[in-house]
């Protein structure tokens, strides 16, 4: 045997999972191939730092069954997964498990009004709090923690979903929590990990550190931005500002464009502050990759969104086209499950014809990301008419559903490849209670 | 010896509640790595699994193959986290489900932090970046230590085919992680 053919086996072997001879096989061979036993260290080193990566998860797991058994016993259970923590949940869950269905839906409507009624409640009490100052922004999403303080002096506090801010309110970011707010004008405004601002005054942004991108909502009255090196006035809708305190500011404008100092600055192009001084403006490549700290913001705002949609086709557009075209797929990859959906718009739509490269991309992605509720998008592409995109959703739908109904690349490259997709359509319509999740693209 | 799976599923028929505590004992810890490679680190991973078994015992009756508890319940784990993904609207991420996820564990400029003490963390993002039957794999070796042979019983697949998902899996990761220090 060759050393390629004993490679798949050195991982099982460092499992102990070979059989006697198998095993004795890949002795011999070890004692006499300096290359194998270098790629069974490098393998033994991995196995070391994913047993260390996993060592709490498999300590936790014994805590569990526990769990899992007391519930199982009838004891409560420590929090239903449609509901969220909310304390008052607590006395309503008991005996729930006896519930028929028709009154868990009925309590389920309940807990979400009365979860609702101790927000509008929070939120009066903190308006009361703050002097009942005028709201300009709300928390909308965010991965990680959020603070605020009325003033620059006041108490830094925890901003949680749907938290409203009043004019004046300081805001941060922890190292690596990204958030967006909603602003009372329509405005958005993303901050990423490490970023401190003060919402002056509705559509006056101070930006005292880190990194924010505004999506401004038209208005007659200006926007502005202003850091301690310059005052950025937006005249179109999407910014990218990045803040070292002292230091410099950077604008990249990524649609509309903007004023700093005496510099306008069109879209697609990027100027830099330092010490006070504007540069001249340069133009900034890739822009779906240097603003991609939005994507995650972007992804959590729903899967449907058209943002998303048009930053996965931008970033499809690069590959091929770019030196860095590996970092591009990765960001796409990144997006995970996120981004199937607009990768599956994108194959449905008429414009991707026009590239049939950039399509067979978005299909060998789309098949290696995507989850099980994509698989009645799979058997509807499957039937596709170029066979290099049937070939990677065939594929898809074999990873997803560990099937392949017998049929193998040349029923895909064949003239009759209609059988195929047939064939996905009945087994699809067989299996229907399992795996009908349409994500409802549009056709 | 331990009781058969077949022999636990019997017992349970028999109106021995206390034979399913223990294929929920046997089972926790992989159906866990099933729920997280369903719905990332995020995810209610600890309430689908209370869910899992909840519907498998409902439904125990309507097993008729006793000797294939594990992929059975595997089936039940995968359609519960569907149930849950279908049902819950994804704009609204609370805060106390918010974990590490890959891209957080990366800079600015899109760096994978250089600190060795976050190195669990790094990897277990890049785990989570994989596709999902090699992410699946994973989270069923390390989490659970299942053997080759209890894995292909639940996945319903060969061991060959469990030793090449890892092999695979192992390989992706390896290039993933050497790509991100070059960075």
């Amino acid at each position: 045997m060759t050393c390629a053919e004993f490679e798949p086996r050195l991982g099982a072997h460092l499992d102990g999972q070979l059989a006697g001879d198998e095993r004795a096989a890949v002795d011999a061979h070890l004692a006499s191939c300096d290359a194998c036993r270098q790629a069974l260290e490098g393998i033994r080193a991995q196995h070391q730092v994913l047993e260390e990566a996993f060592a709490s998860d498999r300590r936790a797991n014994e805590a569990l069954a526990g769990r899992v058994v007391d519930a199982f016993r009838g004891r409560p259970r420590r929090r239903l997964w449609f509901i969220s923590g909310a304390a008052a949940a607590a006395a309503l869950l008991l005996g729930l498990l006896l519930l028929r269905e028709r009154e868990l839906s009925q309590l389920r409507g309940r807990l979400a009004r009365s979860e609702e009624s101790c927000r509008a409640l929070e939120e009066q009490l903190r308006c009361a709090a703050i002097g009942a100052k005028t709201q300009v922004a709300r928390l909308s999403v965010a991965t990680g923690a959020v603070e605020s303080r009325a003033r620059a002096d006041g108490e830094w506090e925890a901003v949680g979903p749907g938290g409203g801010l009043p004019e004046g309110a300081w805001v941060r970011t922890a190292p690596r929590s990204k958030c967006s707010f909603d602003c009372s004008d329509g405005t958005e405004l993303r901050l990423n990990g490490a970023t401190e601002i003060c919402l002056e005054k509705p559509r006056a942004v101070r930006l005292a550190r880190g990194e924010m991108f505004t999506r401004v909502a038209h208005d007659p009255a200006r926007f502005t931005v202003t850091t301690d090196q310059a005052t950025i006035e937006a005249l179109g809708t999407q910014l990218n500002i990045v803040h070292r305190p002292s230091e410099s500011t950077v604008l990249t404008v990524i649609e509309g464009s903007a004023r700093m100092g005496a510099q306008t600055i069109a879209s697609g192009y990027l100027c830099k502050v330092v010490g006070g001084k504007v540069q001249a403006p340069v133009p900034a490549h890739q822009l779906a990759l240097l603003t991609k700290w939005v994507n995650e913001i972007v992804a959590l705002k729903g899967k449907d969104s058209p943002e998303l949609q048009i930053r996965v086709n931008e970033l499809l557009a690069q590959i091929g086209r770019t030196k860095m075209e590996h970092l591009v797929e990765a960001e796409i990859r990144a997006l995970g499950d996120h981004a199937a959906l607009p990768l599956t718009r994108y194959i449905q739509s008429p414009e991707s014809r026009k590239d049939g490269n950039r399509r067979r991309d978005a299909a060998r992605i789309l098949a290696d990301i995507a989850s099980s509720p994509s698989v009645p998008d799979f058997v509807a592409l499957v039937g596709d008419e170029d066979p290099q995109v049937r070939l990677e959703i065939a594929r898809g739908l074999q990873r997803l559903t560990g099937q392949t109904l017998g049929l193998g690349e040349k029923d895909w490259t064949a003239q009759d490849f209609a059988r195929g997709a047939d064939a996905w359509k009945k087994w699809l319509q067989a299996n229907e209670s399992t795996w009908s999740v349409p994500s409802n693209p549009k056709k | 010896m331990d009781a058969s799976d077949a022999a636990l599923v019997g017992a349970v028929g028999d109106g021995r509640r206390e034979a399913y505590e223990v294929l929920i004992r046997r089972y926790a810890g992989a159906i866990a790595a099933v729920c997280r490679s369903k719905l990332g680190p995020r995810g209610p991973v600890d309430d689908m699994v209370q869910e899992t078994f909840l519907r498998g015992y409902r439904a125990i009756a309507t097993l008729t193959e006793p000797e294939k508890f594990g992929s059975w319940l595997y089936g039940i784990a995968v359609r519960t986290c569907l149930d849950w993904i279908k049902d819950k609207d994804r704009t609204e991420v609370s805060f106390d489900a918010i974990g590490a996820g890959p891209d957080a564990l990366r800079d600015r400029s899109g760096r994978l932090e250089p600190d060795d003490g976050e190195r669990p963390a790094r990897v277990l993002g890049e785990v989570h970046a994989l596709p999902e039957i090699y992410r699946e794999a994973i989270l069923l070796f390390y989490y659970q230590k299942q053997s080759y042979l209890e894995m292909s019983r639940m996945l319903g697949v060969s061991e060959a085919a469990v030793n090449a998902r890892l092999t695979k899996a192992r390989a992706m990761l390896r290039e993933r992680l050497a790509r991100a220090v070059e960075r």
